[in-house]
């Protein structure tokens, strides 16, 4: 599904310049779920960032689901990213001024998706990670974890074949986090590919292969038994 | 889509209540000023309009070169009327004559008054066919009427007041200053947006003088001729042809004098050619109502992005969220023009309600009949959503792309720097045009305001402390009574000195001519200001004589005082050399000048001095101009209501201090300084409350600095100043930027006037400390509020 090549991506300010991405190169193939591990500034995050269609890479190849994105335009980024990718997010990055259905409703808004279709497609999901009866709550009215799981099922509604998590259990207790990644692992089991960048081994072990990133580079993959 | 942008936008402007607070009570007071200023201008630029033939109706002017320029004035000369009837058969034209303090009686079937009126507003002497010009309507009887002497057409209005009902009126009389006028017809109120107001027309012939009249040489401002041309005929060809009109019947026409069309389109906007309502609505007056409506919505709108921005990096996150959900770049900005959109709908209602109790107020303030129908005109409507779509654009724009470029990496990680999310410069640039535009406003406005006051102090002269001006009737059975009066008015405790004259030194009637001078074979190209006074003329207006001696009394022209300035255009130096010289006027009033007085001002001080010649000439006399004793003018004027009512019954006592006259040469300043000042508060008012806003602003986010600060030791008057020493450098930068400005177009308009104030340092130093002070206040509110918070408390909470 994911392949990329002797990526790189290269930082710069008017003194330093830092790599980021030093020719890296993996492939993630549909329905795994790949942990992603390393020290902070390893290039993990950029990494993520490049995948999710956010930022671009300054050279090498980046083949999305057959398609070459590397040199893709901000517009075509974003149209490929609303209909194929999920974000989970430490901070959950929830709208305060909109309710949880509001908040889960948003992607399918970007889609174009009618508003039947959108309420019915909604609740699903929120049935699905249990929060329908915090619904028509607003984000600070929830607990951490209750608002990562509005997130996941944000993430998922729009029925993504890629869902990024970036430390989806770094600002929960230990019981929400096992409750989150059981989620995420259901949503593989389901189908949807799932890249996961953690500082957690207990949360890297849910996956199927753990890259470990070392100064932009990988360093080892482990294959998860 | 439309609805969850809407629903968002709602739920930030609610999270957000003082701010959006702020913006309404801005972008709706903005509105609003843009809203009345608008309907001022439509109602005053619609003047006369609504003629079905304004293209082809015209006023005959009169142009006379003088000393290498061309004066234009209104008057037509008296017999034109009729001899364009003869020569110019394919013309409709009509004599128009004003007469203004027209006196009413309105007698009972034996002839007893029972009610008697002074018509402040004017009386229109027409002929039938002004009604074939003019589109005003007749409800009862026909215009046709108005070819006999003595009928009147009267307007519902009035003849509800003459007669208590205008169904009755018809077929009834009324006296205008003696004469007896039968009410020929009924005529709808006129609408209020014509120069040609008035709701009595008598007919043209009822002042025989008139149409008997073969003087060709003289004019006056109130003997107007209107013409309606035919199709395709070109006003230039007509002016020709009545100039040349002009020349065949004037014997005595000197080079250079004219006939010339303006159009009846142009009478309201013609600050040079007088129209009958003594308010010329000019172009720089329209120029300068629409600049202050457009910056007064710029500060309104400027405070809006400038709170806008200054919030974008909470909304950061927001952004960054949305985009990476797949919101693009327009979809975002569509988001925030659609808060925007709401706000600015908000403000509009709120400007709704502004306006309909500040129009009619604005309107007494002008002195214009502005009620709130005119809100109604669809133009009027029209305009609002131009404005409401106009603050969208203006003020959604820049915040909506600051907000809609945001990368939403470095957004949802929160590594976005507060320079990084827009505007700071902006934001800056934006605060000091805000100040610029308010110091212009104030500087302009104390400079009229020094200018009016200038006005009221500046010696013209003569006396007119405590003199009263009572109108004399102009029948010769009134004319018999003057040596009765003036016996009877000096008895009276607390009365000083007592003239009769013409007019009072100077007044708003004025009687010019050129004359000759020392038997001269030529009349002089210029015209003298005629004076027709007795001879305590001087005493009671306190005018100096400095040459010769006053004038003996006299009922008839039979000597002539002149002044300084009347010396000089003659080119003689010294002021004795006119003394015994022979002045006669049209050849018909011959006499020696036997004074020279010193120079005062017979016009309003727009003018300089201008050559003034007085004379005895009792049948000329209209007004008494009565000194008082300042201790007892209460009991003074009530014995000379009294002595008034008893020798004038059929006469409305009116009486006019001569102060009060003279300051209202000046009304339309005086109304529009009032407006400025106004329009000056409220600039400086929304500007402030943008500050306040930011300053706010300032403080949430600077809490944490505030708290680490005072921790170190920071006054709280260390904290004030760190909040304000960046706004007062901008205020400064405003101020240096917005003095030159108003001292320059400040300079321009005092230009209008032949006295006028310098513009001192000290007070354009005034408005900009005032500026300066009024900013600074608003700042320490909260400031200073910041500044004695707890740091304890927000050093935990961070």
């Amino acid at each position: 599904m994911i392949k990329i090549t002797d990526l790189e991506k290269i930082y710069r300010t008017e003194e330093v310049e830092t790599v980021a991405l030093n020719r890296l190169s993996i492939e993630v193939k549909e329905g795994e779920f790949v942990a992603i591990m390393g020290p902070s500034g390893c290039g993990k995050s950029t990494l993520l960032n490049i995948l999710g269609l956010l930022d671009d890479p300054d050279a090498g190849s980046f083949v999305f689901a057959g398609i070459e994105v590397a040199k893709f335009n901000e517009r075509k980024r974003a149209d490929l990213r609303k209909r194929n990718i999920g974000f989970v997010f430490q901070s959950f990055n929830l709208i305060d001024e909109l309710t949880v259905f509001e908040n889960v409703e948003l992607p399918l808004i970007y889609t174009g998706v009618k508003a039947a279709d959108r309420k019915k497609r909604v609740d699903e999901v929120l049935d699905k990670v249990q929060i329908m009866h915090r619904r028509n709550h607003y984000p600070q009215q929830l607990s951490g974890g209750q608002q990562q799981r509005v997130a996941v099922a944000r993430a998922v509604v729009n029925k993504p074949k890629l869902i990024l998590a970036d430390e989806p259990t770094g600002n929960l207790d230990s019981s929400n986090g096992n409750e989150v990644m059981e989620m995420l692992t259901d949503l593989n089991e389901q189908g949807t590919t799932i890249i996961m960048v953690t500082h957690s081994e207990h949360d890297a072990r849910y996956s199927h292969r753990i890259i470990r990133m070392l100064d932009g580079q990988t360093v080892i993959e482990n294959i998860m038994i | 889509m439309f609805r969850s942008y809407l629903k968002t936008a709602f739920r930030s402007l609610w999270k957000n209540k003082g701010f959006s607070l702020i913006n309404i009570a801005g972008l709706g007071a903005g509105i609003a000023v843009c809203l009345i200023i608008f309907t001022i201008l439509q109602f005053e630029l619609g003047f006369d309009g609504f003629h079905k033939n304004k293209d082809r109706i015209f006023r005959v002017i009169s142009e006379r070169e003088q000393s290498g320029d061309i004066r234009r004035s209104p008057g037509a000369p008296y017999p034109m009327p009729g001899i364009l009837k003869q020569e110019m058969p394919g013309v409709i034209s009509s004599g128009v004559f004003q007469e203004t303090n027209v006196q009413i009686i309105i007698d009972d079937e034996q002839g007893r008054p029972v009610k008697r009126f002074r018509e402040e507003g004017s009386v229109f002497c027409v002929e039938p066919s002004f009604f074939e010009i003019f589109d005003f309507a007749v409800e009862a009887g026909d215009y046709h009427s108005l070819a006999d002497p003595n009928t009147a057409l009267l307007s519902k209005e009035v003849a509800d007041r003459f007669f208590g009902d205008w169904r009755t009126a018809t077929g009834k009389t009324f006296r205008k200053n003696g004469q007896v006028i039968k009410v020929a017809g009924i005529m709808k109120d006129l609408p209020v947006n014509t120069d040609l107001r008035s709701g009595i027309f008598v007919s043209y012939s009822s002042q025989k003088w008139l149409s008997t009249s073969d003087d060709w040489h003289s004019t006056a401002s109130n003997h107007n001729c209107y013409l309606l041309l035919p199709e395709g005929t070109k006003s230039a060809d007509i002016s020709l042809k009545l100039t040349a009109l002009l020349a065949k019947h004037s014997d005595d026409k000197k080079k250079g004098d004219a006939q010339a069309l303006q159009p009846v389109t142009d009478v309201h906007y013609n600050g040079e050619i007088s129209n009958y309502t003594g308010r010329a609505v000019t172009g720089q007056l329209v120029n300068t109502l629409s600049l202050i409506a457009g910056f007064i919505l710029l500060i309104a709108c400027v405070n809006f992005v400038n709170l806008s921005t200054a919030q974008a990096f909470n909304r950061s996150k927001e952004v960054g969220v949305r985009k990476v959900l797949g919101g693009s770049k327009f979809q975002i900005r569509s988001q925030f023009y659609g808060e925007t959109f709401l706000l600015a709908a908000c403000a509009t209602i709120l400007a709704g309600l502004i306006t309909i109790p500040a129009l009619p107020a604005i309107g007494g303030l002008l002195d214009l009949p502005l009620d709130n129908s005119l809100l109604l005109k669809p133009s009027v409507l029209l305009a609002l959503a131009g404005m409401l779509a106009l603050v969208v654009a203006l003020a959604g724009f820049y915040p909506a792309i600051v907000l809609s470029r945001y990368n939403p990496i470095t957004a949802l990680k929160g590594k976005l720097t507060r320079k990084a999310s827009g505007g700071v410069a902006v934001r800056r640039g934006l605060v000091v045009f805000q100040f610029v535009v308010a110091q212009v406003l104030i500087i302009g406005m104390v400079v009229i305001v020094q200018q009016m006051s200038f006005f009221q102090k500046h010696d013209m002269g003569f006396d007119k402390e405590a003199i009263v001006n009572l109108s004399i009737p102009s029948d010769s059975a009134s004319m018999s009574k003057m040596d009765f009066l003036r016996s009877k008015v000096k008895s009276i405790n607390g009365v000083k000195e007592v003239s009769f004259s013409f007019a009072s030194p100077a007044d708003n009637g004025n009687w010019s001519s050129n004359f000759r001078f020392d038997h001269a074979a030529e009349e002089t190209e210029w015209f003298a200001n005629l004076k027709w006074a007795d001879h305590d003329f001087l005493n009671a207006y306190d005018i100096k004589l400095i040459a010769g001696r006053n004038l003996y009394p006299s009922d008839t022209v039979a000597e002539f005082l002149v002044n300084e300035t009347f010396v000089k255009q003659l080119g003689i130096t010294d002021v004795r050399q006119v003394l015994n010289k022979e002045i006669s006027i049209w050849d018909a009033m011959k006499g020696n000048v036997v004074g020279v007085v010193k120079d005062f001002n017979a016009l309003s001080l727009r003018s300089g001095f201008v050559p003034v010649v007085i004379s005895t000439n009792k049948t000329n006399y209209r007004k008494a101009g009565i000194k008082l004793q300042t201790a007892d003018m209460g009991t003074a004027l009530t014995s000379l209501r009294q002595l008034w009512t008893a020798t004038f019954p059929d006469f409305v006592f009116q009486e006019q201090f001569l102060d009060e006259k003279v300051a209202n040469f000046y009304a339309q300043e005086q109304r529009l300084s009032g407006l400025y000042k106004i329009f000056a508060a409220l600039a400086m008012f929304l500007s402030c409350l943008g500050l306040y806003g930011l300053v706010s602003f300032m403080a949430i986010q600077r809490v944490k600095e505030v708290g680490i600060r005072k921790v170190l030791g920071a006054s709280s008057l260390k904290i004030v100043l760190l909040f304000s020493k960046e706004f007062l450098i901008l205020i400064g930068i405003a101020f240096v930027i917005a003095a030159p400005l108003a001292v320059y177009f400040m300079n321009k308009w005092l230009k209008e006037f032949a006295y006028q104030i310098d513009i001192s340092w000290e007070i354009i130093m005034l408005a900009g400390i005032s500026a300066a002070v009024i900013a600074l206040l608003t700042i320490s509110v909260k400031a200073i509020r910041a500044a004695l918070a707890n740091p304890v408390r927000s050093l935990r909470s961070e």
